[in-house]
């Protein structure tokens, strides 16, 4: 790879709730998946704003190739 | 060891995205039409016809038009060559169509594809602009809607005519029954993934690829219906053939490959077009195992893709039964023993690293290491990011509008909706290519094929002097004598590199005498004469003569 790459380790850990009994390389990936999602939140505040059904009625496209 | 048979993998790609109006009352069956409409006027591109981009005239560009190399009726429309970087954006049965400048390398593709990407993105950022606040056209590089229309993501890759003529006409099997098990068991890293199934397949929730509900039949020549997971299209782009073993045109072919989706993960980019660079060079080689064959490829691929958890297995011809990735992976001990006698040699750049990255995203596919393939594969990635979705919205399902909805905006090219965009930025997946070699690729075009005389002749002569363009010729329209056409052809795709023609572009006085250069390295030109009565060359002149700049 060319460029640096990034992966879970890039990230540290958030914290645990007291009582979890999770193992930590579970509640890593958890807490990793859990930060990806807030970063492609924008697409929900944009489904906030967008009507799905429009947005699929108008999403109907020309069969293609 | 070079190996003699084979000829260097060239790679080309046409790619139709999903582009739609929002926010306005028309009729929703014209947004698609003018959607790509209103895009393909914001791209810089030639030859610039009179009525392209005008709202009260249209013209069907190639429409039942023969190119005297096989007889296809194109449905494209305002084809536009890009003088940046040698690549070409048309609009196909309402979809814009991004075709990349060939290259030689699968790491090139990636970034080139990524540029092209960019391209449409500055073009859908100039509309949306211009449009009331309340509209806006969506862009989506992904291959259905998710209501039964699909559209395609193909692949171009250049193979020597014998061996294309052994696999369709000659000796089918095995080649052509090797390369359908490849290409169905390889959705396990070429998937982008999608909810639902379409097409009047059966109900799935989740699968790996977006075409194979639209994959009908095992080969064909067709592309709109009844789709081949092998496509016969005998188009080499390469000038005329039929006529001699010493042009282009028959020396080389084009495998034109409709089966695959489109990818926006950098790996999955890479993988798709660099492991099927090896695989052909196997078959060209004749190192093909009838053992891999599947018994039912059509079966076997529908039901891998509605297998996310990659457990399911199909059946191969020999007796065997194997998963995607277990026969995947018999692929990969194939090409290594062929990349260890040197069969990949001047064939296929970077053999080493694509083997390599192919055998570490199999061992983890193997192992279903899901976590550790969301950053280069796209189902992985669109899978992770729709199960959170559900976690976090307990009342969704694999068939909320919301869910289809996401899975639809993973493929956005605006970063202000986009689920891989956003997390693209964000440095999640993981590279392939360089920002500086995907940025060079917007305004540049690879210095190692055609496409960059053809590039460097676009600007040169700019619109006043470009009547028409294809990929293996560019016709030349003279100001000062209408009825002359000058016709620069570049029949061989590895030909008219940078290095045979930069001198020209930098020496010549202007714009004739540039011309008379290249047939210095091969490059043909013919000059013809236009009819005033019939609008078509009538007559073949001897060369450039006397047309002035």
């Amino acid at each position: 790879m060319s460029e640096k790459q990034r992966t879970t380790e890039d990230h540290p850990e958030q914290s645990r709730p007291e009582g979890d009994t999770e193992s930590g390389a579970l509640a890593s990936t958890r807490a990793e998946t859990e930060r990806l999602f807030a970063t492609a939140s924008k697409a929900f505040e944009s489904l906030a704003q967008t009507d799905s059904h429009e947005f699929l009625r108008r999403s109907r496209q020309t069969g293609g190739q | 060891m070079s190996n003699p048979t084979c000829v260097p993998k060239l790679i080309g790609g046409d790619i139709e995205l999903g582009n739609f109006l929002l926010g306005t009352t028309e009729r929703a069956r014209t947004s698609d039409f003018k959607a790509s409409r209103l895009l393909l006027r914001e791209v810089d591109g030639l030859p610039q016809r009179d009525d392209e981009g005008s709202s009260n005239r249209s013209r069907w560009v190639g429409c039942w038009e023969s190119r005297g190399d096989g007889d296809y009726h194109s449905q494209d429309w305002g084809r536009k060559y890009l003088p940046a970087n040698g690549g070409c954006i048309y609009i196909d049965l309402n979809h814009l169509e991004l075709a990349t400048p060939e290259v030689v390398s699968a790491r090139d593709h990636q970034a080139v594809w990524m540029a092209m990407l960019r391209i449409a993105r500055r073009a859908q950022r100039i509309v949306n602009d211009a449009l009331p606040h309340e509209q806006r056209v969506v862009v989506l590089a992904n291959n259905s809607d998710r209501q039964g229309n699909s559209y395609g993501a193909h692949q171009s890759f250049l193979m020597s005519r014998n061996a294309w003529d052994d696999m369709f006409k000659k000796r089918m099997i095995p080649s052509l029954f090797y390369l359908m098990a490849y290409q169905a068991s390889s959705i396990v890293f070429t998937g982008q993934g999608k909810v639902g199934s379409e097409n009047r397949r059966p109900k799935a929730s989740y699968q790996i690829s977006q075409r194979a509900d639209f994959i009908e039949t095992l080969v064909g020549e067709q592309t709109t219906f009844n789709r081949p997971i092998v496509n016969t299209r005998d188009e080499p782009l390469c000038g005329p053939h039929g006529r001699t073993e010493a042009l282009p045109g028959d020396r080389y072919a084009r495998l034109h490959v409709i089966f695959y989706d489109a990818n926006l993960a950098p790996v999955a980019t890479f993988l798709k077009v660099g492991v099927m660079q090896l695989i052909l060079a196997m078959i060209e080689a004749g190192h093909v195992d009838d053992a891999l064959i599947l018994d039912d490829p059509l079966a076997a691929l529908h039901r891998w893709s509605r297998d996310p958890d990659l457990a399911t297995e199909a059946a191969l011809l020999c007796g065997r039964r194997m998963t995607a990735v277990e026969l995947q992976l018999e692929f990969l001990e194939q090409a290594k023993a062929f990349h260890a006698r040197g069969g990949f040699a001047d064939v296929v750049p970077d053999a080493g690293a694509i083997l390599d990255l192919w055998e570490d995203t199999l061992t983890k596919l193997e192992a279903r290491d899901f976590d550790a393939l969301r950053s280069r594969l796209d189902w992985v990635a669109k899978r992770m990011l729709l199960e959170q979705a559900m976690a976090e919205r307990p009342s969704w399902h694999w068939e909320s509008p919301e869910l289809t909805y996401l899975d639809q905006i993973y493929s956005s090219i605006d970063p202000a909706d986009s689920l891989f965009f956003s997390l693209y930025a964000d440095g999640f997946f993981e590279p392939i290519a360089t920002e500086a070699e995907i940025a060079a690729f917007v305004d540049s075009p690879p210095e190692n094929t055609r496409a960059w005389t053809r590039a460097m002749l676009l600007r040169a002569a700019g619109p006043e002097r470009v009547a028409d363009v294809d990929w293996d010729c560019i016709k030349i329209k003279w100001p000062d004598y209408r009825k002359l056409r000058t016709s620069v052809r570049l029949p061989d795709p590895l030909g008219a590199t940078k290095s045979d023609t930069q001198p020209f572009f930098s020496e010549a006085r202007d714009f004739a005498s540039l011309l008379q250069e290249m047939p210095r390295v091969g490059i043909r030109l013919e000059t013809t004469e236009r009819s005033s009565l019939f609008g078509s060359a009538t007559s073949l002149l001897d060369g450039f003569r006397g047309a002035s700049n």
